[in-house]
């Protein structure tokens, strides 16, 4: 179609050709969705298990290294991946080895506390992969990276719309879904199990 | 023919109302969505609040869509993608089809999207050899069916457990049991598999953010996740008036949408994407292409009408409905169900095509009071059939009983006579003051219910006989 043409009849119909729109309407959420840094964590560990996820809260980095060594060794996994920014290198993504992998392991650059999601810039240092093919997903999250509401994350992404990764994720629990006779059954596409460790002096 | 959609309609809605499984499905589905949406949205402060921020971002959207819509496909483009603007549903399917031609495509993996449902790609992709697979798991159970979707968020509510392990059982070769979690796993296999050879993914585009020129995709599934990585090109299909202005103005709609939809605070997965892959970025699409469908929208911009495309598809008005409850998706004839449906079907593919629909409503307002974006769906409904009927689309028995009424309610006298006329008119029909079986336009009323025998002494002439009688005693 003649995209200029199209432009002009549809500038016609909305009866504002070539007005600049007035800002979008914008409104404050109310004061309650709002939490103090002790609720977030609560609210988020809360939440979190309320979709199934297993929560352990860790002193430091290393405790939380140490963790997920015990998980490994336990389940015996021999096929782990883990992105760049949870320590881990990947020069390329080969889709069937990620298929492969039993469990992969990542780092949170956002946490949300009313719907217990975990918020992934991904990118080279974390690959969509990592999170998506594994049956069994890790994430570790700084505490001072939980906020209460999806709103914030999305107001601190837009204030660097610039450097906006390529892909932006939000995830809150295992891969879900209800489609037959409404019976939930968890892992149908990504991963059925997850794991977060909050990690206190981050 | 009009009269022939009308009896089409009429049939499907027949064969619905008779079929037990779908019945109690629909309960089913009914009875489960409504009180999760109840109980999440009771959690939530100011609940009313948030759907009126909603419509209003989808309402200042909708009226300046020619300046949003310009921004969106500059950064989109900005972005390394590329933007096909089609007029109607064959330019959106020779595009895609000529694209997946181009690049030597063999096999697509598809997320939902109903907008890819109203153009019918699937069929045109498959005419060239072209495997097509849908992979929400509710799509992929009625794809293998062969049949279309039956609910906007819930497309196989309508299969049974059993009926799935048939189907499912069928492709593997080998007897699956009817538990879910089985079913599920066996289509995780499969599909897995699919994810992984697929040279395109489609999917469709929940919303365009136009100061970004990304797409935002929500699934609980995982899916849309896959189909949006692991192929080499990546189609996003979306209807031309799914945009909002911002990535702040999401927070309200992704506040109402999941909590509409499905009752969820959140989906699982939600995905902002911005362009394809980038230089450094070790996976996803090396191609992104954005076709934007106006397929019959820009025709309702402007009119009375426009409200219905503030729409957010979250479903929430046919878990609400009780003329779905009762005929469920497939009885619309249309790819958009229920109130929606019955609004959006005539204006988007034809009034004619879709002239029974908004008048299959009771016109109860129930749609209108969940709905999360605030679509004034009764009033527009009102609005089609005043439409319909000053187009003269109405039938001719129609016009001849609304002929009659007019002369009967016009004279005072002529209606006392007619309403004394009914009660002997049908006193043949009648036992102990019900019509079990009534005669003529009657017979569709007493098909499914009693209709009460008119009784003997009209209210008027009974008032009119008690206001004398006290007057004249005092």
């Amino acid at each position: 179609m003649d995209k200029d043409q199209f432009f002009k009849a549809l500038a016609a119909r909305t009866g504002y050709a070539g007005q600049e729109p007035p800002p979008p309407p914008r409104w404050e959420a109310p004061r309650e969705l709002f939490f103090g840094e002790q609720e977030r964590l609560e609210v988020f560990i809360r939440e979190s298990e309320a979709l199934g996820v297993s929560v352990s809260l860790v002193p430091h980095e290393q405790a939380a290294r140490e963790a997920i060594g015990k998980l490994v060794a336990s389940r015996g996994y021999t096929r782990v991946v883990t992105a760049p920014n949870a320590g881990g290198s990947i020069d390329r993504v080969d889709h069937d080895e990620f298929a492969a992998a039993q469990f992969g392991l990542c780092r949170a650059d956002h946490a949300v506390a009313e719907t217990g999601s975990i918020v992934l810039e991904t990118g080279p240092h974390n690959p969509r992969c990592v999170s998506l093919l594994p049956p069994v997903a890790g994430f570790l999250v700084p505490r001072s990276k939980i906020v209460s509401r999806v709103g914030e994350v999305l107001t601190e992404v837009s204030a660097h719309r610039d450097d906006l990764t390529s892909c932006l994720n939000f995830i809150s629990g295992p891969s879900k879904t209800a489609d037959i006779e409404h019976n939930l059954c968890v892992g149908v596409h990504g991963p059925g199990e997850v794991h977060v460790w909050i990690i206190e002096n981050l | 023919m009009a009269e022939h959609g009308h009896n089409r309609f009429e049939a499907r809605v027949a064969k619905a109302v008779s079929d037990g499984f779908l019945s109690k499905a629909l309960r089913r589905a009914q009875d489960t969505f409504g009180p999760k949406r109840a109980a999440v949205i009771e959690s939530l402060p100011d609940w009313q609040g948030w759907r009126d921020h909603t419509a209003a971002v989808r309402k200042h959207t909708i009226a300046h869509l020619d300046h949003y819509l310009r921004q969106f496909i500059e950064n989109v483009e900005a972005r390394g993608a590329r933007v096909y603007l089609a007029a109607d549903a064959r330019e959106a399917r020779e595009y895609i089809v000529g694209l997946a031609c181009e690049k030597g495509v063999r096999s697509i993996v598809k997320s939902k999207s109903m907008v890819t449902e109203e153009i019918h790609l699937n069929q045109a992709l498959e005419q060239q050899g072209m495997e097509v697979v849908e992979t929400d798991l509710g799509e992929y159970i009625i794809q293998l069916a062969k049949e279309p979707p039956s609910h906007i968020i819930a497309p196989a509510i309508h299969k049974t457990k059993e009926q799935v392990a048939e189907i499912f059982s069928a492709l593997a070769g080998r007897k699956l049991s009817s538990q879910p979690e089985e079913l599920t796993a066996f289509a995780r296999e499969v599909l897995r598999e699919k994810f992984l050879r697929a040279d395109m993914g489609i999917s469709g585009c929940n919303f365009g953010v136009a100061s970004t020129g990304s797409l935002v995709l929500v699934s609980n599934e995982g899916n849309a996740r896959l189909s949006t990585t692991l192929p080499r090109v990546h189609v996003a299909v979306m209807g031309m008036e799914r945009l909002v202005p911002d990535l702040e103005s999401l927070d309200p709609i992704l506040t109402v949408l999941p909590r509409s939809a499905t009752g969820q605070k959140a989906t699982t997965y939600l995905t902002v994407l911005s362009g394809p892959r980038r230089e450094g970025d070790k996976d996803g699409p090396e191609e992104l292409h954005v076709v934007i469908v106006d397929n019959g929208r820009s025709g309702i911009l402007g009119t009375a009408y426009q409200s219905v495309l503030q729409c957010i598809r979250c479903g929430a008005c046919l878990n609400a409905c009780p003329v779905y409850r009762q005929i469920g998706g497939h009885s619309y004839g249309s790819v958009y169900p229920g109130p929606i449906g019955a609004v959006l079907s005539p204006l988007l593919a034809g009034m004619e095509k879709h002239r029974a629909l908004p008048f299959a409503s009771s016109l109860c307002g129930a749609c209108q009071e969940v709905c999360p974006a605030r679509v004034p769906l009764t009033d527009l409904l009102v609005e089609l059939r005043r439409d319909m009927v000053c187009r003269g689309m109405s039938t001719r028995r129609e016009r001849l009983a609304f002929l009659g009424f007019g002369l009967l309610a016009k004279s005072p006298r002529l209606f006392g006579w007619a309403l004394k006329g009914a009660y002997r008119a049908l006193a043949p029909w009648a036992k102990n003051g019900r019509i079990e079986r009534g005669p003529g336009p009657l017979s569709g009323w007493t098909q499914s219910r009693n209709f009460p025998q008119p009784p003997r002494e009209s209210f008027r002439s009974w008032w009119a006989a008690r206001k004398s009688g006290p007057e004249q005693g005092e």
